[in-house]
């Protein structure tokens, strides 16, 4: 009997996290039993449990090691059970961008780090509401990472210029940053 | 323009080094061109570049070099020799140190005449421009790992504010504005064409002393 799949809610949340090293298989578990959690990750990055922040910060890397996203939403994953919770934006922000031989390596608010390449492309699209674009790299499987302003600006300086367009190279692909118009 | 002239106006016109502080405010900024853009409100990180001016005898020019992380195509991005501080460097320290690491140029080639005005990067950077003052023959050499190539732009070029543009691209619904000095095939853009144009308005005021500048190339 593996104790460590019984608990339930919160407690099995955290003790799934914890039975791993690195991050755990959460792409192959099935748990049978479904529910919500009133958590949401805010557009900030800020984790809200209940309605108030989870201030400790090593409580929320753990939560988004177990997390999901499945064609129905976003999910932590026990071996038990599923839990559906709320993402305002993306459940990441890339707050940190350095360069490593041709990669670019990205760090998020909780502590991953992501060479963008192929598997894990920057992609600058265009908001269908708001018309806004809004830049985003791929962490792992189909989490993103919101790409914050001043990391956007250190890729545009990083960035070449190829026909008329922004492109910075990591990992043998290029990604387009968007148009470059010529002024006076 | 007369080596002296140029090399007696940078002496007479840039800040002395001794101007330089840890906690320096920023004078100039990629957001003079975007005031509307909000900042991230962290701390500017310090970081420091070298502004070599090559004194050749048929003019003066700035040595340039294209950074390795940009593409194999010739207009990649252009920087000059430079990077973040070192604990307990100042602004001279590094910017020497960057030049010897990127292009090799020995630290005693370079007479540093003084500093541009510190400038403030959207990435968070607070950059102080080193401006160098080197007398050829000196042999640089790019480092493999940072540095694609080397190259230098006329100062008359650069100095010249009809060759200054006001670029722009697309972020969060806003036009993002930068200072563009395209030579040649190449695109000079950026923080390094908006640390040159400080060094312009430094030097021959904001809005371009062109009296100041016929003086120079007379």
């Amino acid at each position: 009997m593996i104790q460590a799949a019984s608990e339930t809610g919160l407690a099995g949340v955290a003790q799934a996290a914890r039975a791993e090293r690195g991050l755990p298989p959460v792409h192959l578990w099935n748990p049978a039993h479904c529910g919500d959690i009133d958590i949401v990750i805010r557009a900030d990055g800020v984790w809200m449990h209940e309605g108030s922040p989870i201030g400790r910060a090593e409580l929320v890397r753990l939560f988004s090691t177990v997390l999901r996203k499945d064609p129905d939403g976003y999910h932590l994953v026990t071996p038990v059970e599923k839990l559906k919770i709320t993402v305002d934006d993306l459940p990441f922000r890339a707050v940190a961008v350095e360069r490593d031989g041709d990669e670019l390596i990205f760090t998020t608010d909780v502590g991953d780090q992501t060479a963008a390449g192929p598997e894990f492309p920057i992609v600058v699209e265009t908001d269908p509401v708001t018309g806004e674009p809004a830049p985003r790299v791929r962490v792992r499987a189909d989490l993103w990472a919101r790409i914050a302003r001043p990391v956007f600006y250190e890729l545009v300086e990083r960035a070449a210029l190829r026909d008329g367009r922004l492109i910075v190279s990591s990992g043998d692909a290029d990604f387009d940053l968007g148009a470059v118009e010529a002024g006076a | 323009m007369s080596l002296e002239t140029l090399k007696a106006r940078l002496g007479a016109r840039l800040r002395p080094v001794s101007d330089w502080s840890p906690d320096q405010a920023p004078l100039r900024s990629d957001y003079d061109l975007n005031p509307g853009a909000a900042r991230n409100g962290a701390p500017l990180r310090p970081a420091a570049v070298l502004a070599p001016v090559m004194a050749h005898e048929a003019g003066a020019s700035v040595l340039l070099t294209r950074r390795a992380d940009s593409l194999a195509s010739h207009t990649g991005q252009i920087a000059f020799p430079g990077g973040r501080l070192d604990p307990g460097e100042t602004a001279v320290d590094a910017a020497l140190r960057e030049a010897w690491e990127e292009v090799a140029l020995p630290p005693a080639s370079v007479q540093v005449l003084g500093l541009g005005d510190p400038y403030e990067t959207g990435s968070g950077f607070l950059i102080t421009p080193v401006v160098g003052w080197i007398t050829p023959p000196v042999i640089v050499t790019p480092s493999p790992d940072e540095v694609a190539e080397v190259f230098e732009t006329p100062w008359d070029f650069l100095m010249d504010t009809a060759h200054h543009r006001r670029d722009h691209y697309e972020m969060n619904g806003a036009r993002r504005y930068f200072w563009a000095m395209p030579w040649n095939e190449r695109y000079i853009w950026g923080v390094t064409a908006g640390l040159l144009k400080g060094l312009h308005a430094r030097l021959y005021g904001e809005d371009g002393d062109r009296a100041a500048e016929a003086e120079d190339a007379a």
